[in-house]
């Protein structure tokens, strides 16, 4: 019950701070053009609601293998986090620009902060299944 | 065996969480603000290094009323349009008491490529220049043509390749990080300038009656020889060019955002110490709670017979462990914050910042571990010899 609780509550947590981090808390560049931060804005937006549902999902299940896949899941959501600014939508192209100075280090933070989360969490399933 | 040892003394410390908790955690929490303090002073000192390295001129003329902005992107390479006549170089030349000069020509553009941002576009002249060589990272040997630029060092480009008012230029070589805005710059030797404000003016750029007329240029780098003084040649460019400029000494402003820099780190100093004592402090206290909760334990395992000194080492490997856990762990997580955002805090103190390279990260996270240790271990000696040191009676009666 421990588990869950702290650990539903750290994956909405994180959740929303993807999607708040983008938008309110370190926003992207102010523009009318469309530029590369915007989508990245937008698919961010996108994975922390998937991260916020997963955690919600999790605080109801009691199935630890099916946990286990959530936890799984979050970790890879991780990658996601990072990855769209890294690579797959991109950010703007000068590095003084807002969402290269602000918006892209508190992503990082966050991926790497649901990465270990997620990782702890799965250490931790495991060894309370192996225990058993 | 080893491996038992850490066992058993992980377990140790498990037996009393929450106090070992609380010991971690303000390890933690020292770990952090040391790493932080010291990464951010390093970054802010380098960045201010290399400024002093790009300032490389004695003093730098430009046009009269223009001096705030000049010295504004010198500092923080904010972009802006200002102009002499081009001859007026030529007569600069002239004066007596030059060892060096150059001169450059900036203007400011539309975004590269796509439409992140404006870039600054400065045009240099490489046979005489002084001040752009010196941050060349990769040599480039042939003479700078036309359609090949200099960049800054973030202006990223995935091909090689820069495309400005729809011409694409090559990219000869990159320059080393500045750590100011001048890092997202484009050096155009001063050939390709009437070509560059053709193009611009064609791509509908708004161009000002002064860039139209090309035969322009922005400011003038002179270094004075050892025979004269920057005064003297000061007046003889007055006399010789007339009261049309005003001059910035590149030098002098370093001076004086050095000097700011050192009340930056004179009041970041003063603020660490000042928690570094609070936390050593509660330190203290934590430990001499867990030691004089430990007495009877300890005094327990006298009377079975063990050594004050295997007790002794137990204890402090206990401390080693908690102190090491919490030293690496803070360091990552101070390094987590700090060096991504190392850009941000150089912004917000509008101080030339350069990071930290992995290498020194390393370095730092060492030092920090140790110094750490250190700190934990004697915080810690006196109340564990103390603890040995008490008589298992005393210790247990005390306890009824």
């Amino acid at each position: 019950m421990k588990n869950r609780i702290i650990f539903a509550a750290a994956f909405v947590l994180l959740g929303l701070l993807v999607i708040l981090a983008p938008t309110v808390l370190f926003p992207v560049c102010e523009s009318e053009m469309k530029m590369a931060c915007f989508f990245t804005k937008k698919a961010e937006i996108g994975a922390g609601l998937v991260i916020a549902a997963l955690g919600v999902i999790y605080f109801f299940l009691k199935n630890k293998d099916i946990r286990l896949g959530i936890s799984i899941a979050q970790f890879l959501n991780a990658g996601l986090v990072l990855a769209f600014p890294a690579k797959l939508t991109g950010l703007c192209k000068m590095s003084d620009m807002a969402c290269r100075v602000k918006t892209y280090p508190a992503l990082i933070v966050l991926s790497v902060l649901l990465a270990l989360t997620a990782a702890a969490n799965i250490v931790f399933l495991i060894k309370s299944e192996s225990e058993k | 065996m080893r491996f038992k040892k850490t066992k058993n003394t992980i377990k140790d410390i498990q037996r009393h969480a929450f106090l070992n908790a609380c010991l971690l955690a303000t390890v933690v929490i020292l770990s952090v603000m040391l790493f932080s303090v010291t990464v951010i002073s390093v970054s802010l000192k380098k960045g201010m290094g290399n400024m002093r390295k790009r300032l490389g001129a004695d003093i730098m003329l430009v046009p009269k009323g223009e001096r705030e902005k000049a010295e504004n992107m010198l500092l923080e390479g904010s972009r802006s349009n200002f102009y002499f006549e081009g001859e007026v170089y030529e007569k600069v030349q002239s004066i007596d008491g030059i060892s060096d000069s150059t001169s450059q020509c900036f203007l400011k553009s539309l975004s590269a490529d796509c439409c992140s941002s404006e870039v600054q576009i400065v045009f240099f002249d490489p046979d005489s220049d002084f001040v752009v060589g010196p941050w060349i990272e990769t040599e480039y040997k042939q003479k700078l043509s036309g359609d090949a630029v200099i960049v800054g060092s973030d202006i990223v480009s995935e091909d090689g390749k820069i495309k400005l008012f729809g011409q694409e230029y090559a990219i000869a070589s990159q320059m080393a990080r500045t750590g100011t805005a001048l890092d997202s710059s484009v050096y155009f030797s001063a050939d390709a300038k009437a070509e560059l404000l053709r193009n611009a003016e064609e791509k509908g750029s708004f161009l000002t009656e002064e860039q139209k007329k090309g035969d322009i240029l922005s400011s003038i780098f002179i270094n004075v020889d050892g025979s004269h003084t920057t005064e003297q040649v000061i007046d003889s460019a007055h006399k010789t060019i007339g009261d049309i400029f005003d001059v910035v000494y590149p030098k002098k402003l370093h001076e004086s955002l050095s000097g700011s820099l050192g009340k930056i780190t004179g009041v970041v100093n003063v603020i660490s110490l000042s928690l570094g004592i609070l936390l050593v402090a509660i330190l203290l206290i934590i430990n001499s709670i867990i030691m004089k909760g430990r007495k009877p334990e300890i005094a327990l395992l006298r009377v079975l017979g063990h050594r004050k000194k295997d007790l002794i080492r137990k204890l402090l490997s206990e401390m080693g462990l908690i102190s090491l856990a919490g030293a690496l762990g803070g360091s990552l997580l101070g390094a987590l914050i700090v060096i991504p955002f190392g850009r941000y805090i150089g912004k917000s103190l509008d101080m030339p910042y350069l990071g930290p390279g992995i290498a020194s990260v390393l370095v730092q996270i060492l030092l920090i571990v140790g110094i750490v240790i250190l700190i934990v271990f004697l915080a810690s000696v006196f109340f564990i010899i103390h603890t040995t040191n008490t008589e298992p009676y005393l210790a247990l009666r005390k306890e009824e």
